[in-house]
């Protein structure tokens, strides 16, 4: 995947510093003023533990008054019921199954490719916030800044150190 | 036999820097280790012929140290010379769909004895420009390499492609004796190897972080027929871990490495490779397989845990999909756009994929 970046950044023309590891001991030389993860990476660390490590070890790596920023689904039953099981062909032909006790999704694709994410619920990123010792500044229900309400499908939180 | 779980870090204090020597046995620890009274000093690697349910080779202080740390009696084992190993071993590993069918063990040594080739040659064994798995074994960032799973798997997948490889001398004192005969998906694994070779810190956190025990308990029951000397239920109430199980990651930690480790010797067992799926990145997970592997080979100690592939975070073939994947996802990108340009200092992407939001975001911060 880090290849596919460098390649893309380097026909932009625009310079990445890219390092392979993992995210739960992400370290960094310099603290940094904003650490973010898009595309609901987050939910690939499965556990409670997984997570917590990473948010602590993000904590650690900002600066004061750095912020922290990221986006995950808001499990939908309703939207589960309706995908559990079926097979789509956009964007990539792939079936997708839930297993609710393990609040998990496994994207199977069908050359075998496989994804699965691990859904938390507002509270659960609350409390990663505060055993990380990190500051909620916003949490959003999309990415025009829209409230977060009931019915919102995305959380979009921004935190501060 | 009575088990116990433990922190492990504190029954490393060092570890043995030199190599071992192959074959070479260490009677008079052996003595000691039989009256379990010896004082850990460093850590050899540990062997197991589980043919003969034997210890064979290294300095025995390990064995002791873990013995009289787990309250474990191994009165009844015997140390034994070093022996080519018997049966198959089989290499599992995520990348590969399915458990491969067992490989002869000429092969896996093959595989194994690749693994000191220089990162040149492996790279264009491997048509890899660049693995930093590797890199990292190279510069010593690693504890006694490895290569990644993926190019395990590729080099499983190869060897049964070819109906075998070359085979080469195998390093013995790398893979001890185990006896395998006629399994096909069992695992038996290493994480607490981990805790005898490894980075001590790391790889103890791995075992605490809760995933290396998988689907131990179903896999042994495959592989032993309701188990050769531990019933299931033994097996159950000996493990009370909260760690894996079955094809569920579950949370909480396991509770230390060798409590498993009789249930590892059973008459027949495969050794295996155990993916864990808990990272964000695949890259990381395969840095820790590849420790795992490393180490396995290195000491041959078995405990038993398997893959999980229902709980892979991502596999290797999603990453050619990624594109695709995450074409229709564009509104992200004013957002965190914004937010960079609004931070004054370093911009750190966690999971940084093809670079989708990154490339903007460095557009539009200079």
């Amino acid at each position: 995947m880090l290849e596919q970046a460098r390649a893309r950044a380097a026909e932009a023309g625009v310079e990445l510093i890219l390092h392979e590891g993992d995210m739960r001991d992400l370290a960094l030389d310099e603290p940094a003023a904003l650490i973010y993860c898009p595309f609901r990476a987050l939910l690939h660390l499965p556990t409670w533990a997984d997570r917590r490590r990473t948010f602590e070890r993000v904590a650690a790596s900002l600066r004061p008054g750095g912020r922290f920023a990221w986006n995950a689904f808001a499990f939908d039953h309703r939207v589960a019921a309706r995908l559990d099981g079926e097979h789509q062909d956009e964007p990539v032909p792939h079936t997708v199954r839930y297993s609710v006790g393990d609040n998990r999704i496994d994207i199977t694709f069908d050359d075998g490719a496989r994804s699965s994410l691990w859904w938390a619920t507002r509270n659960e990123w609350l409390g990663l916030l505060d055993v990380a010792g990190l500051e909620l500044e916003a949490l959003y229900g999309g990415f025009a800044g829209e409230p977060f309400v009931d019915d919102s499908g995305e959380y979009v939180f921004v935190a501060r150190r | 036999m009575r088990l116990s779980t433990t922190a492990y870090e504190e029954l490393m204090p060092c570890r043995a820097e030199e190599p071992r020597v192959p074959g070479e046995i260490d009677h008079e620890a052996e003595q000691r280790l039989r009256g379990r009274t010896a004082v850990l000093d460093h850590l050899p690697d540990l062997a197991f012929d589980s043919d003969r349910h034997a210890l064979c080779r290294n300095d025995f202080e390990l064995l002791e140290a873990v013995a009289l740390k787990e309250s474990f009696d191994l009165a009844g084992l015997d140390a034994v010379a070093e022996a080519e190993p018997a049966g198959h071993l089989v290499l599992e590993d995520a990348v590969l769909e399915e458990p491969p069918q067992p490989i002869g063990v000429e092969e896996v040594m093959s595989l194994v004895g690749q693994r000191d080739r220089p990162l040149e040659e492996r790279e264009a064994r491997h048509g890899r420009d660049e693995d930093m798995t590797a890199r990292r074994h190279d510069a010593g960032q690693l504890s006694r390499g490895g290569y990644p799973l993926r190019l395990l798997g590729e080099m499983v997948e190869g060897a049964q492609a070819k109906g075998g490889v070359e085979t080469v001398g195998f390093p013995s004192r790398e893979i001890a004796r185990v006896g395998l005969d006629d399994l096909g998906d069992s695992v038996l694994g290493v994480c607490g190897v981990h805790l005898l070779a490894g980075d001590r810190q790391e790889l103890g956190r791995e075992v605490r972080q809760g995933h290396p025990m998988a689907t131990f308990r179903e896999r042994y029951r495959v592989a032993t027929g309701a188990a050769s000397d531990v019933e299931d239920d033994r097996v159950a109430s000996q493990m009370p871990f909260n760690g894996c199980q079955g094809d569920r990651v579950l949370h909480g930690p396991v509770r230390g490495p060798f409590e498993a480790l009789p249930l590892a010797l059973p008459e027949r067992g495969v050794v295996g490779l155990y993916e864990r799926s808990v990272a964000h990145s695949h890259e990381a997970i395969l840095h820790v397989g590849a420790i795992r592997l490393s180490i396995r080979l290195e000491a041959a100690a078995v405990i038993g845990f398997g893959r999980s592939m229902g709980t892979m975070s991502w596999n290797e073939a999603y990453a050619s999909h990624y594109d695709e994947w995450s074409a229709h996802m564009t509104a992200d990108v004013p957002f965190y756009v914004e937010l960079a340009r609004k931070a004054d200092g370093p911009l750190v992407e966690l999971a940084i994929g093809n670079g989708r939001v990154a490339i903007p975001v460095a557009r539009a911060t200079g």
